[in-house]
C-alpha cells in the first residue's frame, strides 16, 4: 500500500475523489515499463543505490507524487537479501572495545581523524564503513514478476486501499446474482474478522438481479468511530473488485478531516490478485479432500450463497453436505471470535427448528459462558470442535439430523 | 427477577436481557444497540462500571466476561518503598486502583508497579512502547514474582496470568484477550491517547487501570482521554521534588557553537533560498498543515525541489556542524571515566558521529540481539559511550549514565525531559550533567529555548544564572 505522503486525492463537496491513473496511458505505460526495468536489471544492487537510481528517475516524472508512488509499489514487490557474507556485529564488537579502551588512556588523540586511524589500524571489513550491513546495503535479489499495466492496476487500487486505511467502515451493495463470487466475499469478511449487516435491498424490479446491501465494520465501531480496523477493511476491499456489479461508501477521518469515499464497478478497478478470489484456506481444502475421500453417504455440493433469515436479513453457511437419499443440510462454523453472530442464529434456530442448518462452534467460542453452552447442547446439529471439526463428526451430525427428519 | 448476560465479544461487551424492563435504563450511558448481532454492546473497558451498577440497582448479572485469575502474588526480595512510592500506592489505592501517577525517570515507576501488581493481585498486563522496554519489564517482574512472565510482540506470543505487550501488539491481540486481566499498566502513558493505541486501553475489561509517565503533558485533549481510559492524574512528583533524593543531583549546560566561515555562508544561503519559497507561498509552519502543504508544493511548484533541498541542508549543518562534532570529541574525552549518552535528533547524524569516533550507534535499525549486545556492555562500562538518536528517549533503563549529550532534538519539551531522565538514576556519589548543543546564529537557538520550557529547567535557568550557558 502508499504511505500517507504518497496519497493522490482530491476533495470535493466533501468526497475524497482518489487520482486514478488511466491503465491504457501510452506514455505511463512506458514509464511502468522503464520503472520495471530498471528493477529487474538492478539485481545484486545494493538497496540505497536502487533507490536513488529510482529516486531520480521519478524526479524527471510530470508528477513526482504518482512516479513515487509507482516506485513504491515495485519496491514493495522486491526481495532483498541481509549483508551476509560477514559477522558485522562481531567485527564492530572488537573495533568498539579498541575505541573503549583508547578514550581511557590519557594519550587519546584530541584529534578525531587520528583518534579513528589509530582504532582502524589492521582493520579491513570495517575500514570504509562501520554500519555496511544497514538495511540500505541490503542487495535486490528479485522483483516478483510484474507487468506494467497490472503495476498501474495495482497503483489504482492501492490509493483506495491506502484511503481505507483510514476508515471507519464500508457500505457496499453487492449483486447476488454469482453465489461462487459471493460466498469468496463472506469468506473474507470472516477471514478478516469483520462484522457486517447484511439485507436484501427492497424495491428492486421484478426481474432483475437482486442486491445485497452490506454495512461492514469492526465490533468496536459502533461504541466509536476508529480507523482501528482500517487494515482490515483494506486489506478486504480487493474482494468487493471481483464482483461484477458493486457500490461501496466508507467514512474516513483523514487529518482529523471527515471525508467520504464513493466507488462503484465504474472505477474499474481491478483485483490484481490472481488467486485472491479463489483463495481457500488451507484447513477448508484439507477438510474437503478428507471428506471426499472418507464420506461414502454424503457429498459436498455447490450451494446458494445464503439463507435467508427473518426479516431480510441473511446467513452465509460454509458448507452444504447431500445424502444418498437427496437431502441437503447446510454447515456454518464459528470460530472464537463469531460469538455474536452464534447467539443470534441459536435464537433462530430456537423459532425456527425446522431449519436445515446445523452450526459447528470452536470450543474456545463457549469458553466460561454455561448459558451458551445450555443453549447450545439443547439445539439439534449443534456441535463443538477445536480449531477445526474433523469429518468423521460432522457426518454423525449429518447422519442424526437426517434421521430426526424421518 | 429479571436480569442481564454479559459477555466479551471482540474486545467489546454484549448485553442481553434476560428479562424485560432491565436495558437500556440504568446501563443507557455505556450501552448502544447493535443490529448486527441484535444484542446490547458496550466498550470493554465499561466492564467494571457496569458490573456496579448491576449491583446497586439490584440487577441479577450472569457475568460471562471475567477470565482473569486473582493471583497468590509475593514480592521476593523487597525493598523498602520509597515515601514518594508508598504515597502514590495509598493514592491509586483511594482511588479504586484507576488513575495515572506522573513521577520522573529513574525515581521508581517500575517498583511501584510492582508494588501495585501484588496490592491487588490480579492477573496483570503491562503495555509499554518499544521492544526493548517490553523485555526489561519481563525481566524485572520475573525477578520480583520469581513466575514466568508472559510476552507479546517483537515475534514473542505467550500469554500468561503475567504478560508484558507492545501497544502495537496490544491492539492487535485485545479483541482476543482483553478479558484475560483485572490489572492493566500502561507505560509511558502519554502514548495511550492516539486514534488506535486507546483502543488497547477501551478493548479491555480490567478493573484496575494505572498509568506511568513522567511527561503527561499533551496539547492536542489527549489527556482526557487518558482520565477516561485510565483514571484521574492521582499522584505527581517532579524532578526537583526528588533531586539529590531519589534521583541524582543534577546540572544542565547550553554550549553554544560557532559554525566555520564556510558552514555560515552555505546555511544563509540554503536558508535564503527556502524562506523565500515559504514567504513566495505563503507558509505557515505554525499552522496544522504547513509542513504538509510545504512538502506538497515543494513536490509541485517550479523551484520546490531546490526549496527541499536546501531546507534540508540548512537543518544537517544547523543540527550537526564540524564545530558541533569537535565540542562532542572533546567533551568525551574530558569526562572519560563516566558512562556518556548522546543524542541526536536524526540517524544519520547518529551514524555520521559512529563512523567518525569508532563508536556503537543504537537506532531503530539496530537488530535485537546487538541492541542488546549494547546496552548490557554500555551498562557494564565495556562500551562508556553509546549514540542514538530517538529510541532509548524514554524508558530504557540505563542507571549508569551519568553524563547526556543533547547534540540535536526537536522543540518538543517532553523528549528533552525524557533525555534528561536517562540520566538522572541515582548512585552513590553521581552527580548528572545535560549538555545541549546549540548551532549559535540558527534556528536551533529558538528550538532550544522552546524544548526548555519546563519546571526542570526552570529551575535551572535560577540556580545557574549566568553560567547555565557556555560558548565554544
Amino acid at each position: 500500500m502508499l504511505t500517507r505522503d504518497l496519497l493522490r486525492y482530491r476533495v470535493s463537496g466533501g468526497y475524497a475523489k482518489p487520482s486514478f491513473v488511466a491503465t491504457d496511458d501510452p506514455a505511463l505505460l512506458e514509464f511502468a515499463a522503464q520503472l520495471i526495468t530498471i528493477h529487474e536489471e538492478s539485481t545484486d544492487c545494493r538497496r540505497e543505490e536502487l533507490e536513488e537510481n529510482i529516486g531520480r528517475m521519478t524526479a524527471l516524472w510530470k508528477d513526482v507524487k504518482l512516479a513515487r508512488g509507482l516506485a513504491k509499489i515495485l519496491n514493495d514487490r522486491c526481495i532483498f537479501s541481509e549483508c551476509l557474507e560477514q559477522d558485522y556485529p562481531a567485527l564492530r564488537h572488537e573495533l568498539f572495545l579498541r575505541s573503549a579502551r583508547l578514550i581511557a588512556e590519557e594519550s587519546c588523540p584530541a584529534d578525531p581523524a587520528s583518534f579513528r586511524e589509530k582504532v582502524m589500524e589492521g582493520e579491513t571489513v570495517l575500514q570504509n564503513e562501520i554500519y555496511a550491513d544497514l538495511p540500505e546495503n541490503e542487495r535486490l535479489l528479485s522483483l516478483k514478476k510484474t507487468f506494467p499495466r497490472e503495476l498501474l492496476e495495482r497503483y489504482n487500487l492501492s490509493l483506495v486501499q491506502s484511503l481505507l486505511l483510514f476508515s471507519e467502515g464500508i457500505e457496499c451493495q453487492v449483486s447476488a446474482e454469482d453465489p461462487a463470487l459471493l460466498r469468496r466475499l463472506f469468506k473474507y469478511l470472516k477471514f478478516f474478522r469483520l462484522l457486517f449487516h447484511a439485507e436484501l435491498s427492497d424495491g428492486r424490479k421484478k426481474g432483475s438481479v437482486p442486491m445485497i446491501h452490506l454495512k461492514i465494520d469492526g465490533p468496536a465501531s459502533i461504541l466509536e468511530n476508529s480507523t482501528k480496523y482500517g487494515l482490515q477493511l483494506a486489506s478486504f476491499f480487493p474482494a468487493v473488485c471481483t464482483l461484477k456489479s458493486w457500490k461501496a461508501a466508507s467514512d474516513l477521518k483523514l487529518r482529523d478531516k471527515p471525508l467520504r469515499l464513493a466507488l462503484d464497478e465504474t472505477s474499474r478497478l481491478v483485483c490484481p490478485y490472481t488467486n485472491f478470489g479463489a483463495y481457500i484456506p488451507e484447513e477448508l481444502k484439507m477438510f474437503q479432500n478428507y471428506f471426499n475421500g472418507k464420506a461414502t453417504l454424503w457429498r459436498l455440493v455447490q450451494r446458494s450463497a445464503y439463507l435467508r433469515m427473518e426479516g431480510n436479513r441473511l446467513a452465509f453457511p460454509d458448507f452444504r453436505f447431500r445424502s444418498a437419499d437427496g437431502v441437503e443440510f447446510d454447515l456454518e462454523l464459528f470460530h472464537q471470535w463469531h460469538k455474536g453472530p452464534l447467539t443470534e442464529r441459536l435464537e433462530f434456530l430456537e423459532k425456527h427448528p425446522e431449519t436445515r442448518l446445523l452450526l459447528g462452534v470452536d470450543r474456545a467460542c463457549l469458553k466460561g459462558d454455561d448459558a451458551l453452552k445450555e443453549r447450545f447442547s439443547k439445539l439439534r446439529g449443534c456441535f463443538l470442535f477445536s480449531s477445526f471439526p474433523g469429518v468423521e463428526n460432522v457426518v454423525k451430525h449429518l447422519e442424526e439430523a437426517e434421521k430426526s427428519l424421518k | 427477577m429479571a436480569g442481564i448476560a454479559l459477555e466479551f465479544a471482540a474486545g467489546t461487551l454484549l448485553l442481553k436481557e434476560e428479562g424485560a424492563g432491565t436495558l437500556p435504563g440504568v446501563f443507557a450511558a455505556h450501552i448502544r444497540r447493535d443490529e448486527r448481532v441484535g444484542a446490547w454492546r458496550a466498550a470493554a473497558s465499561d466492564y467494571a462500571p457496569i458490573v456496579r451498577l448491576a449491583h446497586e440497582n439490584r440487577v441479577e448479572l450472569s457475568d460471562n466476561v471475567r477470565a482473569y485469575d486473582t493471583l497468590d502474588l509475593k514480592i521476593h526480595s523487597p525493598h523498602t518503598p520509597m515515601e514518594h512510592q508508598r504515597d502514590a500506592l495509598a493514592r491509586w489505592r483511594e482511588s479504586h486502583g484507576r488513575g495515572m501517577v506522573v513521577m520522573p525517570t529513574g525515581s521508581g515507576k517500575t517498583y511501584f508497579a510492582v508494588l501495585a501488581m501484588a496490592a491487588v493481585k490480579r492477573s496483570a498486563l503491562v503495555v509499554v512502547p518499544t521492544i526493548d522496554l517490553m523485555v526489561q519489564w519481563a525481566g524485572v517482574l520475573k525477578n520480583f514474582f520469581r513466575t514466568d512472565i508472559g510476552m507479546l510482540g517483537g515475534g514473542s506470543k505467550e500469554i500468561l496470568p503475567l504478560t508484558v505487550s507492545t501497544y502495537d501488539s496490544a491492539v492487535l491481540q485485545m479483541e482476543f484477550i482483553g478479558n484475560r486481566f483485572g490489572l492493566i499498566v500502561f507505560d509511558e502513558c502519554h502514548h495511550l491517547p492516539g486514534q488506535v493505541n486507546r483502543m488497547a486501553a477501551s478493548m479491555c475489561i480490567a478493573p484496575y487501570r494505572l498509568g506511568l509517565t513522567a511527561t503527561p503533558e499533551r496539547e492536542d485533549g489527549g489527556l482526557e482521554i487518558m482520565e477516561k481510559l485510565i483514571g484521574p492524574i492521582v499522584f505527581q512528583a517532579h524532578i526537583d521534588e526528588l533531586e539529590g533524593k531519589v534521583l541524582a543531583p543534577y546540572v544542565t549546560r547550553r554550549i553554544r557553537v560557532n559554525l566555520s566561515e564556510e558552514e555560515t555562508a552555505e546555511y544563509t544561503e540554503a536558508r535564503r533560498v527556502y524562506t523565500t519559497f515559504i514567504r513566495r507561498h505563503q507558509i505557515d509552519f505554525s499552522a496544522p498543515d504547513g509542513w504538509g502543504r510545504f512538502i506538497a508544493l515543494a513536490a509541485r511548484l517550479p523551484g520546490g525541489r531546490e526549496a527541499m533541498s536546501s531546507y534540508l541542508r540548512q537543518r544537517a549543518i544547523a543540527r550537526c556542524g564540524r564545530a558541533k562534532l569537535e565540542t562532542v570529541w572533546n567533551l568525551i574525552r574530558s569526562n572519560r571515566g563516566e558512562r556518556i549518552l548522546v543524542f541526536t535528533a536524526d540517524n544519520d547524524t547518529a551514524y555520521r558521529m559512529g563512523e567518525a569516533f569508532c563508536l556503537p550507534v543504537l537506532t531503530h535499525k539496530t537488530k535485537a540481539a546487538e541492541r542488546r549486545n549494547f546496552l548490557d556492555r554500555f551498562r557494564s562500562g565495556e562500551y562508556p559511550v553509546l549514540l542514538t538518536s530517538k529510541v532509548l528517549n524514554e524508558g530504557v533503563d540505563v542507571p549508569e549514565a551519568s553524563i547526556g549529550i543533547v547534540v540535536s532534538g526537536s522543540a518538543s519539551t517532553r523528549e528533552h525531559v525524557q533525555r534528561l531522565g536517562r540520566i538522572l538514576r541515582a548512585r552513590d556519589g553521581k552527580q548528572a550533567v545535560l549538555f545541549e548543543l546549540v548551532s549559535e546564529g540558527t534556528s536551533e537557538m529558538s528550538v532550544s529555548d522552546r524544548r526548555r520550557q519546563h519546571r526542570a529547567y526552570e529551575q535551572r535557568r535560577l540556580r545557574f544564572l549566568g553560567r547555565g550557558d557556555s560558548k565554544c
